[in-house]
């Protein structure tokens, strides 16, 4: 248990804090006891009573998902509805490590690496009362294979998987074109729901602790416990997940007890919430991404030295302290402190603007009139950050006009190119873990989210990279890429925002190794009565 | 040749066609405003056309000046026809001066502006300083001072507005004014200038006027030749010396009736009541359109529309009613 | 010949303009004390628009901490940026004033002629024509319309036909046309109230064109028209607030009032009330103001046209 005020970040597990009886008493004084000693601010008092299980555990989200099939979308807004639902072959335990959930046992691999079988625990059935079988995983893995379906899980599979197939109920046999030991890591990150609802957008069905009972779009979702789950009994009876969009509502609702948890806390609220003593934050480094890639294909940032200034002139400072807080880690390049391959010692880019250093190498490029448009998410802490970064630009002396635009078209003029610089906010932990492979994988030149940097080394590097299935080897290759990426200036975060939950403490405290994954562990909280 | 000649004029006002017109396929009831009317007015003269309101006289009016189109007949001004394509020039020789002059000013202009527009327009002037002196005139002309060039409709009065349309319809040089009820809304004094300023400008002018009204007194102050008209028809026609002394229609006669004792030779009092409608329900297609009031009514009225005959030479009438009995019935009457 | 007597009213000449005056002073007299307090909030709200912006530091420039409370530094405190927060809401007034008044100018444009040609035409194809069509602008809520426009040209600036359009410029056309069917419909029945007073018949007769007999018109449909487009800056400087408070007007680091209270909203609870009710005020002050002077200017009209 790690809340805020106990920056060290050691842990102390969910499961060590329970066996220690967990009192509120107890948990407040080792826990939460900075908060409690400060003076009582908003919220409600310190509660107490035992954990246990049954009741009804509230979630304030901070907007619906267009699309309910985990198979889709590896956006948090579907996932955290979802996973309770559909569970993967692999699951995270509290330290971080993927075990087997629907598999028996780790995937025997053959000595030429293309032949990966993987044995599933017998006896799981779906929600349905349909038995668990390889036909289903076989079927979702085709689905996400398959360039015609809508599968964001596409980018993981395609020009890697050549089959999957199911020699025996209970054995799913994959085919690969070449190595691939980052398989392993996506095995653990994507979701196995049942074959009959691959093509479904408003529904889920898997074998997961939780059913999806009611769906009511655009207001909130309830997922109700299934008694027949295979794994431990989880807690709640009921999960009920509200959409609340704006960010100072979502916190009030925490303050006022209509919900136990809320997600993406506003950073200002941070210091508020943080005062009550009721409440506990938790700000945890994650494979969060402020994605920022400049448009290499094209004019001004064709030229590296333009990049280089413009990283250069990157208020990183501002941002910081004026929109997070502080609460965030000064960006370099790709890789962030929640991945592998992160290396706190590698700051090329200083804290503060250098503006002399932007403007020489401004000067250097040669580029007349520098001006660009800056393409943001409509989210507060990005237009604040989109407006930071123009006014510190402007001290360079390059002219930054500033677009804001709502998810669908972002994503559009993302995935379309037609952008010069664009920057948006996004949780990769869903789908890559920590393993860094959505971030990283547009900077090989054939990625379809590739902004026009073509670099045969680096191509060379991301291919070693995803083949090598030895986790430390491929920490090595990570570094590599992300020295050569950050001096290319390819992507240039400011900043790496920490994910930021609050949360009651009429329940027990969140697992923050499965945040550090962006997971949120709803099933294995207890509600104090 | 007589300078305007109206020829068998008759006009339908057609309402618009509703949905159930269209559903069952039938034309928009039809309100015939002007029926078959007749009349000349030599250069010179004033004609006074009669009648209560809604009979159609000034509808008649809007037509001598081209406001609206006869569905049959036509109207001639020194033979060009009102309804065709004219002429400046043409477009000049008839003017109209209306009831209401508040109505006929535009307000947020000044009186200066008003004259001097048709001025400009026809280029009847050059320049601004010959506009002015030309609106100085046309003031005078209807004994105004210069001073009310600069004033607006609303700082004047009734009848001092009244005398700056008729300078205005005078500022073309027309040969013909039609003139829609000058004096309807005057009180009596003022009116009394209007018209002897109307009687005054025909001399000095030469004009001739069409005049229409439902003040008797007025008409007969002012008309050479005196029309009556009811629902759209003429009813009698003749010269202002005979028709009035001597009226051979009921109707005509009961208008006269109906007006105030008049003080010789100067009309004064308030005339004909206003709006009289009918007693009795409209009287059905085919018979006399007055049989529903007439007090004489027969059952030949029923029959068929009275034809306009001659009762005295120049003077004519359309009723059945021997002329003997008319005589005997206007002493019966008492005036 | 008779004698004609002329009333003495006015002697000697007296310059049209000075007796004009002279009649409008004695006609306006004292305003309401209504009317007075709007003036007030329209000419509070004109010199923070014009005025300010000419004295205070960069709306865009970091001048101070993030979220300090209004001081002699700054006078209405900063925002979450640390950027002087009158500065902000001077310039995003100014943005307002100038779209509400060009917007609405757009409207009355296009709408008068459009109107005015429907009434003296009425009944016919060219009159049932317009209507429709102004029914069908007018049947889109303008934010459904803005939300449209701007979600198919986005948030840029956009080139139509060769000529750039910036997002200002975009909204203002986008306000305009969405008021072009109220405005159009205004000036249509002070047209067919007109057409029907005997001074067109009369033109008609004299021999006016057409043209010359609708420009008479014209002077007496505009008052009405143009009290009523009054009243609108106040709705146009509502939307155009509205469309940046949805983030679909004027694009940041350019301040809008919108976009202000939309950044603001986020910091209510963290003690910056000033961040918030300042802004916010001047936003509502301005809209009360140009509704009050708007209906005293459409009493005002609706009088004298009754005279």
């Amino acid at each position: 248990m790690t809340p805020t005020n106990d920056p060290g970040g050691a842990a102390l597990s969910r499961r060590a804090l329970l066996r220690l009886g967990a009192g509120a008493s107890l948990a407040a004084g080792l826990g939460f006891g900075g908060a409690a000693c400060s003076p009582a601010g908003t919220g409600d008092a310190v509660p107490s009573g035992k954990p246990g299980l049954g009741g009804t555990l509230r979630v304030g989200l901070y907007a619906g998902a267009n699309d309910l099939n985990p198979l889709d979308s590896t956006s948090e807004l579907t996932r955290w509805v979802t996973d309770p639902v559909a569970e993967s072959l692999y699951a995270y335990d509290d330290t971080g490590t993927s075990v087997p959930r629907l598999a028996a046992a780790e995937p025997t691999v053959s000595p030429d690496g293309l032949t990966w079988t993987i044995p599933l625990k017998p006896g799981v059935r779906f929600h349905n009362g349909d038995p668990f079988t390889a036909e289903h995983v076989v079927a979702c893995l085709n689905y996400a294979n398959n360039t015609s379906s809508p599968s964001e899980w596409i980018i993981y599979f395609f020009g890697y998987l050549a089959e999957a197939s199911a020699p025996d109920p209970l054995t799913v046999r994959l085919q690969l074109v070449k190595r691939y030991g980052l398989l392993r890591s996506h095995l653990g990150n994507m979701p196995i729901s049942h074959k009959d609802f691959l093509t479904r957008k408003d529904a889920v069905m898997g074998t997961g602790p939780y059913k999806l009972t009611r769906v009511t779009i655009g207001t909130g979702y309830v997922l109700d416990r299934n008694p027949d789950y295979h794994g431990p009994r989880p807690g709640p009876d009921q999960i009920a997940i509200d959409v609340i969009p704006d960010g100072t509502t979502r916190t009030v609702n925490l303050q006022e007890g209509k919900i136990h948890i809320a997600t993406q806390v506003p950073p200002q609220m941070v210091r508020v919430l943080e005062k009550a003593p009721g409440l506990a934050v938790y700000k945890v480094d994650a494979p969060v991404d402020l994605l920022a890639y400049p448009r290499i294909g094209k004019a001004p940032f064709d030229n590296p030295l333009f990049r280089q200034a413009v990283a250069y002139g990157m208020d990183r400072k501002g941002v910081l302290d004026t929109v997070f807080q502080g609460d965030a880690t000064i960006g370099q390049g790709p890789v962030g402190p929640a991945v592998i391959g992160w290396d706190p010692a590698f700051t090329p880019y200083p804290v503060v603007t250098d503006v002399d250093r932007a403007r020489g190498l401004l000067q250097q490029s040669g580029v007349k009139d520098p001006s660009f448009t800056l393409t943001i998410s409509n989210r507060a802490e990005m237009r604040s950050i989109g407006q930071l970064l123009a006014e510190g630009w402007k001290k360079v002396g390059i002219d930054v006009n500033i677009e804001v635009l709502d998810g669908g078209p972002w994503t559009q003029k993302w995935i379309t190119g037609k952008y010069d610089f664009i920057m948006g906010y996004y949780q990769s932990g869903l789908g890559s873990g920590n393993a860094n492979f959505l971030t990283l994988s547009p900077a090989e030149t054939t990625n379809i989210l590739n902004s026009g940097y073509t670099n045969p080394e680096v191509d060379g590097l991301i291919q070693r990279t995803w083949a090598s299935a030895d986790p430390a080897e491929r920490t090595g290759l990570i570094k590599q890429l992300n020295t050569t990426l950050v001096r290319d200036a390819v992507m240039i975060p400011p900043v790496y925002p920490k994910t930021v939950i609050a949360q009651s403490k009429r329940v027990t405290g969140l697992s923050q190794g499965a945040l550090k994954l962006s997971r949120l562990d709803l099933a294995s909280l207890r509600i104090l009565s | 040749m007589s300078l305007i000649v109206i020829d068998s004029v008759t006009k339908d006002f057609v309402a618009e066609r509703t949905v159930s017109d269209r559903l069952r396929r039938r034309a928009a009831p039809a309100l015939r405003a002007v029926d078959d009317v007749s009349l000349e007015v030599p250069a010179g003269q004033t004609l006074a056309v009669v009648g209560e309101s809604g009979s159609g006289k000034s509808t008649l009016a809007r037509l001598l000046v081209g406001l609206e189109t006869p569905t049959s007949g036509r109207i001639t001004v020194d033979g060009v026809a009102m309804s065709g394509p004219l002429t400046p020039a043409q477009r000049r020789s008839v003017q109209i001066v209306s009831q209401n002059p508040w109505s006929a000013l535009n307000r947020r202009r000044t009186i200066g502006q008003s004259l001097a527009l048709p001025l400009h327009a026809h280029r009847l002037v050059a320049g601004r300083a010959e506009g002015r002196a030309r609106v100085t005139e046309l003031l005078d002309t209807v004994g105004l001072r210069e001073e009310y060039a600069d004033r607006r409709p609303a700082d004047v009065s009734g009848g001092e507005l009244q005398r700056v349309t008729i300078a205005r319809a005078l500022a073309v040089e027309p040969r013909v004014l039609v003139l829609d009820e000058p004096t309807a809304s005057l009180d009596n004094r003022v009116k009394a200038v209007v018209v002897s300023l109307l009687a005054d400008l025909r001399e000095r002018l030469g004009l001739t006027y069409v005049l229409v009204t439902h003040e008797l007194d007025v008409a007969h102050y002012v008309a050479d030749r005196t029309a009556v008209m009811y629902r759209g028809r003429i009813v009698e026609s003749g010269a202002a010396e005979t028709v009035f002394p001597s009226p051979r229609h009921p109707y005509t006669r009961m208008l006269l009736d109906a007006r105030p004792q008049p003080d010789p030779g100067v009309p004064s009092g308030p005339g004909l009541p206003d709006p009289t409608p009918a007693r009795r329900p409209a009287a059905g297609p085919g018979g006399c359109a007055f049989r529903g009031r007439c007090p004489h009514a027969m059952a030949a009225c029923d029959e068929a529309v009275p034809p306009l005959a001659t009762v005295a030479p120049g003077h004519h009438s359309a009723c059945l009613l021997p002329a003997g009995e008319d005589a005997a019935l206007a002493s019966r009457v008492p005036s | 010949m008779t004698s004609v007597t002329v009333p003495d009213r006015i002697s000697g000449a007296t310059p049209a303009w000075r007796s004009r005056l002279r009649s409008w002073a004695r006609k306006t007299g004292r305003p309401a004390p209504l009317t007075a307090a709007g003036i007030a909030l329209l000419v509070g709200f004109t010199v923070l628009a014009l005025v300010v912006p000419l004295f205070a530091p960069d709306p865009r420039a970091t001048t101070g901490l993030p979220l300090e409370s209004p001081s002699a530094g700054h006078f209405m405190g900063t925002d979450h940026l640390g950027r002087d927060l009158l500065a902000r809401t001077a310039a995003g007034a100014r943005l307002s004033l100038a779209v509400g008044f060009f917007s609405v100018l757009l409207g009355l444009v296009l709408a008068v002629p459009l109107g005015m040609v429907a009434a003296y035409r009425a009944g016919s194809w060219l009159d049932d024509a317009v209507m429709r069509v102004l029914e069908t602008v007018q049947a889109l809520p303008v934010f459904v319309f803005a939300m449209f426009v701007i979600g198919l040209t986005g948030t840029g600036s956009s080139s139509v036909a060769g000529i750039t359009l910036s997002m200002s410029t975009k909204v203002v056309l986008l306000l305009g046309i969405s008021f072009l069917p109220y405005f159009a419909r205004v000036a249509r029945a002070q047209t067919l109230a007109e057409v029907h007073e005997d001074y067109v018949g009369a033109l008609r007769v004299l021999g006016l064109p057409r043209r010359r007999v609708l420009g008479e018109v014209l002077v007496n449909v505009l008052p009405p028209v143009l009290a009523q487009g009054f009243l609108w800056i106040a709705i146009a400087i509502f939307a155009e607030s509205a469309l940046g408070f949805l983030a679909l007007g004027v694009q940041p680091p350019t301040p809008t009032l919108g976009g202000i209270l939309a950044d603001s909203g986020n910091y209510v609870l963290v003690d910056a009330w000033w961040y918030s009710v300042l802004p916010g005020l001047v936003l509502v002050l301005a809209v009360t103001g140009f509704n009050l002077v708007g209906d005293a200017l459409n009493d005002r009209i609706d009088r004298g046209g009754s005279q």
